[in-house]
């Protein structure tokens, strides 16, 4: 996921600049301890108070270029991850069934929450190595000073240590991949408990469900523990692996010290920069973990953006708005500017069909529906199907998601469909809030906030797959009356079991289903 | 005609505190291993520098080192402390995931033990949020914080002890950092709670707008939303953008306030201690070990203050999790006193919702074993009321309500559990073979459907695979049911949205398939009424007539008239018979 803007590289460089001068300053403080170590043992005044102040402005400094780098840093992630979201969220916008199809809503709903960050928290720990190699450089620069054998032993010993960390890191990856995996399961099945917490309790199904929780969760419990086995083998091999070079070090450098080619103070240098040197190997070690994080965040970024994205050929506009509405695979016609009710095992399919939301879709007269153009088409022929699903908002962003009508139409689709008291009831009324998983309204208030938004505008075309299951008797012949006179001279195709629609519908259409499609029984008028 | 849904409650801080100091107890063993073993540690990573303080003085005193000696315990002590920092960070990995997985295992179980009352008044949404974000927000601190923290203060209280034991004087300098890093801390930690949880909720809320968009792409793409849900989604993440800009404010007042604590004290032992050095009272070595001490407990002292960061918005996490272990109370209904006979006995019962008056009045009724009963009347008698007083969700003002065993409540809700259909089905009888799943899926009329999946039982629903219908998650409700043969089933409204064809071929199942089950069932549907034994007609409240179908419409009551209506309304609405 290459290709960051000109802000983002900018911000990037400045950050490379800052971590690099507080990588400089922190590698010259073993220096300066060794110095101050060496000027105390001396006398006068005037090098211990340079030295010692030269080591509070590079503190200093250090600190000042520490802090503005984590702001960067900061910065330009939130930026990207934001970016990245935009990307994600305008993939299941502008295609959203493909991206269902192809996903599924829990994933992008984990792509957009946790992974865009783990992508985008990439770049920034990859120029923290880089960073951290250039402090390496200073201290191979004094080293050399103080001896270039001790420069080699760095030089050789450091990449080396940053090999081996990174042939342990190798297994992490694909053991975080099993961790989420299996966490992934927990949350569902811990999911389940609460949302189907009453089904469960009917049932006595609580030994089950807890039983089936305990499986995930020991699984969980596992590979966890496999993936903190490697970490704490990253976290303690950052240590001894310079530990161990230390240990060389020391023993070369105390032979030069001791023969007297090297001031015991210098001693201190070399362990204090050695020191350092866990720096690059810690940089690296943190660099390999967000890289293999951010992999497999990617690709599962990656499966979202890159969803096959179906196509849609068709240009014609205008749409007809009396034309006869025809069902290719059951061969059903529905006749123009009326009700029409139709009983089918399939509603679902067969209204998808006469909508143009599956491949196999019917016509308009003599036109196939995807020979027009797409969003002349959705705007004239409307599908509302059985699952009231909304989105979360005030009400009348629910109603009507483009703000292009004015209230008095919203109250009155809102009235057709018997849901004016619901939106009364509510705190606030139009400009209550509802949410998605329709927790604040009942399910028959659902349905009929949904039969209003798909009522509004007054599409020339409008199919409906049980919109009132969820109502009580009294109030469904009420709704199915007002919406064959809200509906008058347009066509709406009602896929109805139940007979309230039916007692006011123009026409009334059987499909049998398992019968062949030229079977169908064309109803006549029902009056 | 339910009560309004309500909140669980929250734990407060103590009571979190409580539950913290009995995981110490219950976990004492570990805990105490992973810190001796984690202090050995430290122990030995403390005597390198101390070592190399003491070279350094011999040699600046011009006196000989038994180098290869020294040498070799210095490799010896930081080899010792690697392989037991690893033990003990392992240990204390695990027990973090130990401890995070009976966190989570606690929930459900309260979940899963809340009296009937609480399950049907809690809000599902707040329950779900508990046991998905607040777990998520308690599994990073729990996880690594705890393991981290624990580790962190035995290096950081070790490596300042050991300084002190090897010279007080110069170990002075090391505390020269602490009111900078107390006093900034606590400035930040008192915003950042709010600060961080604005962040996370409106990232929440970015992530949702674009997750909702997938769950509703029917609507989307048959409104053509494209655009609209775009828009709304670009909103929510340039929300987010701004939340987030808080913390890093915070963060930039407080760390170099912080990060001066941490750096303070080198500069501070390094001067003072060359000054002491001076004058004589101490040697160069101490002061080269305990200023390395002070650089080597810059990184646990780090991760400590992260850790105290997080675990402030953590506790608020971890208080809505125990609030579910305390949403007790019991279940309060009479199983006594039951005749054997009975299923079910309803004396001078009386409810009434609040202040306003009855919803039912003296109600009189019993149930034999193995009868069926249906609860007919107009919209608003007092029919669901009734089963929620059966159900033991309400209870009543007056009289008794006494139930044999647990009734099985059936309303108009359902839910796809993860996992195959197969999971979906053994849930009512873990032990079911394949023949009774398919028998209870042909008695809910599901067999076809089922029949033509790929794979059958087997197949994933809800996700990618396959997700059932409004009608298919119904049948399927119904096929548990039949599975579980319940003591006492009670119907409300149970077969709203399926078919004529299907209600039918339920209500005939119902008989055939559970013989010993008492039936309640409340309908305005007469359908059920035909098959019932007993017909129970309730009106205003009141209990106006009871007896066979057939009886009932003899007697030209409430019933025959009830039933009339029915008939002329189904007529009208031209139903084929």
């Amino acid at each position: 996921m290459a290709g960051h803007s000109r802000t983002e590289k900018r911000s990037l460089v400045l950050y490379a600049l800052l971590s690099s001068i507080s990588a400089i300053g922190a590698a010259s403080q073993p220096w300066l301890i060794g110095q101050i170590l060496e000027a105390a043992l001396e006398s006068g005044t005037a090098r211990l108070t340079w030295l010692v102040s030269a080591m509070a402005v590079v503190i200093g400094v250090g600190i000042a270029c520490n802090v503005s780098r984590h702001v960067v840093a900061e910065r330009v992630k939130l930026r990207l991850a934001a970016d990245l979201r935009v990307r994600v969220g305008a993939k299941a916008a502008r295609a959203a069934s493909d991206v269902a199809g192809h996903t599924s809503p829990a994933h992008v709903a984990t792509v957009a929450s946790s992974d865009v960050e783990r992508v985008s928290s990439y770049p920034v720990a990859r120029i923290r190595l880089l960073s951290s190699v250039l402090g390496m450089a200073v201290v191979v620069a004094y080293m050399m000073t103080i001896s270039p054998l001790l420069a080699v032993l760095v030089v050789v010993g450091v990449p080396a240590f940053i090999w081996l960390t990174a042939r342990i890191a190798e297994p992490l990856e694909e053991r975080q991949d099993k961790h989420r995996d299996s966490l992934g399961t927990v949350t569902a099945l811990s999911a389940d408990i609460s949302q189907g917490l009453r089904i469960l309790r009917g049932l006595r199904a609580e030994g089950v469900a807890r039983a089936r929780l305990d499986i995930a969760s020991r699984a969980t419990e596992v590979a966890g523990v496999r993936v903190a086995r490697i970490e704490a083998l990253l976290l303690v091999s950052g240590q001894l692996l310079p530990g161990l070079f230390l240990t060389l070090l020391i023993w070369v450098s105390s032979h030069l010290a001791a023969s007297g080619q090297l001031s015991a103070a210098s001693l201190v240098t070399v362990y204090a920069a050695s020191g350092y040197l866990f720096l690059p190997i810690s940089a690296a070690v943190d660099f390999l973990g967000t890289r293999s994080g951010a992999r497999v965040a990617a690709r599962r970024t990656v499966q979202v953006l890159d969803a096959p994205v179906s196509g849609w050929a068709g240009s014609l506009a205008p749409i007809p708005s009396a034309a006869v509405l025809t069902d290719t695979v059951t061969g059903i016609r529905i006749q123009p500017g009326g009700l029409s009710v139709v009983v089918s095992g399939e509603p679902e399919s067969l209204a998808r069909r006469l909508t143009a939301l599956s491949l196999e879709s019917g016509r308009l007269d003599d036109t196939a529906l995807r020979d027009f153009d797409l969003a002349a088409l959705r705007a004239s022929l409307r599908y509302q199907g059985a699952r009231s699903t909304m989105f979360s908002g005030t009400v009348r962003e629910l109603l009507d998601p483009r703000g292009s009508h004015a209230d008095a139409e919203l109250e009155d689709v809102l009235r057709v469909a018997g849901a004016d008291d619901v939106v009364a009831r509510l705190d606030g009324g139009l400009d209550a809030q509802v949410y998605a998983d329709g927790r604040s309204v009942s399910g028959g208030q659902r349905q009929r906030l949904a039969l209003a938004r798909a009522l509004l505008g007054g599409p020339s075309y409008l199919v409906l797959v049980e919109p009132t299951t969820a109502l009580d008797a009294a109030t469904e012949v009420k709704v199915a009356a007002r919406v064959a006179e809200y509906r008058k001279g347009r066509t709406t195709v009602v896929f109805a079991r139940g007979g309230a629609f039916r007692a006011v519908a123009d026409h009334q259409i059987n499909v049998d289903d398992d019968a062949a499609a030229d079977q169908v029984v064309a109803g006549g008028r029902n009056e | 005609m339910s009560e309004p849904h309500h909140l669980l409650p929250i734990a407060g801080p103590d009571a979190v505190r409580r539950r913290a100091a009995a995981l110490v107890r219950q976990f004492r063993g570990r805990l105490v291993a992973v810190v001796a073993v984690h202090a050995v540690a430290v122990l030995c990573g403390l005597l390198p520098p101390a070592l190399l303080g003491l070279i350094v003085d011999r040699i600046s005193a011009g006196r000989g080192v038994e180098l290869p000696v020294v040498v070799a315990l210095i490799a010896a002590a930081l080899v010792l402390s690697a392989g037991l920092a690893f033990t003990a960070t392992t240990w204390a990995f695990a027990l973090g995931e130990r401890v995070f997985a009976i966190l989570r295992m606690d929930f459900s179980a309260a979940l899963l033990d809340l009296p009937v009352r609480q399950v049907e008044a809690v809000d599902p949404g707040d329950v779900l949020s508990r046991s998905t974000s607040d777990m998520d927000a308690i599994s990073e601190i729990v996880r690594t914080g705890v393991p981290e923290t624990l580790v962190g203060t035995v290096s950081v209280t070790m490596t300042v002890a050991f300084a002190f034991v090897l010279d007080p004087l110069v170990a002075l300098g090391c505390l020269v950092g602490t009111p900078f890093i107390v006093i900034s801390t606590r400035w930040y930690v008192r915003r950042a709670t709010t600060a961080y949880a604005g962040q996370l909720s409106s990232r929440a809320a970015a992530a949702g707008a674009i997750s909702e968009t997938v769950r509703g792409h029917e609507v989307v793409e048959s409104h053509d939303l494209g655009a609209a849900r775009e828009e709304v989604v670009r909103r929510s993440i340039a929300r987010a953008l701004d939340k987030a800009g808080v913390p890093i404010w915070l963060e930039q007042r407080w760390f170099p306030v912080v990060q001066l604590g941490y750096n303070l004290p080198v500069l501070v032992v390094l001067a003072w201690g060359a000054y002491l050095v001076r004058s004589d009272q101490t040697t160069i070595g101490a002061v080269a070990a305990i200023a390395l001490y002070m650089r080597s407990v810059l990184t646990p002292l780090d991760d400590l203050i992260y850790w105290f960061g997080e675990s402030q918005s953590a506790t608020a996490a971890m208080g809505r999790i125990l609030g579910v272990t305390e949403a007790g109370g019991d279940d309060v209904r009479a199983a006594k006193t039951l005749d054997p006979a009975h299923a079910v006995e309803l004396d001078h019962v009386s409810f009434a919702y609040g202040t306003s008056g009855d919803a039912l009045t003296d109600l009189d009724l019993t149930v034999r074993r193995g009868e069926r009963v249906c609860v007919v009347g107009a919209s608003g008698a007092g029919k669901t009321t009734l089963s929620m007083l059966l159900a033991g969700v309400l209870s009543p003002r007056a009289g008794a309500v006494r139930v044999s065993g647990r009734v099985v409540l059936v309303a108009q809700e359902d839910h796809i559990f993860h996992g195959s259909l197969r999971d979906n089905l053994t849930l009512a009888r873990p032990e079911a073979d394949d023949g009774a799943l398919w028998r209870a899926l042909e008695h809910a009329g599901a067999d076809g459907w089922v029949r033509n999946l790929d794979g059958g039982l087997n197949i994933a629903l809800g996700g990618d695979a396959h997700d059932p219908t409004p009608a298919q998650a119904r049948q399927l409700a119904l096929a548990r049911l039949f599975l579980h043969e319940p003591e006492v089933l009670l119907l409300d409204e149970a077969t709203a949205g399926l078919t004529e064809a299907e209600t039918k071929q339920f209500e005939t199942a119902l008989a055939v398939a559970l013989p010993g089950s008492t039936v309640i069932q409340v309908a305005h549907d007469l359908w059920a009424a035909e098959l019932a034994d007993t017909v129970v007609v309730i009106d205003e409240g009141r209990l106006v007539e009871s007896g066979t179908h057939r009886a009932l419409l003899a007697q030209a009551g409430p019933y025959s008239a009830l039933h009339r209506a029915w008939r002329a309304a189904d007529e009208h609405l031209g139903r084929m018979r």
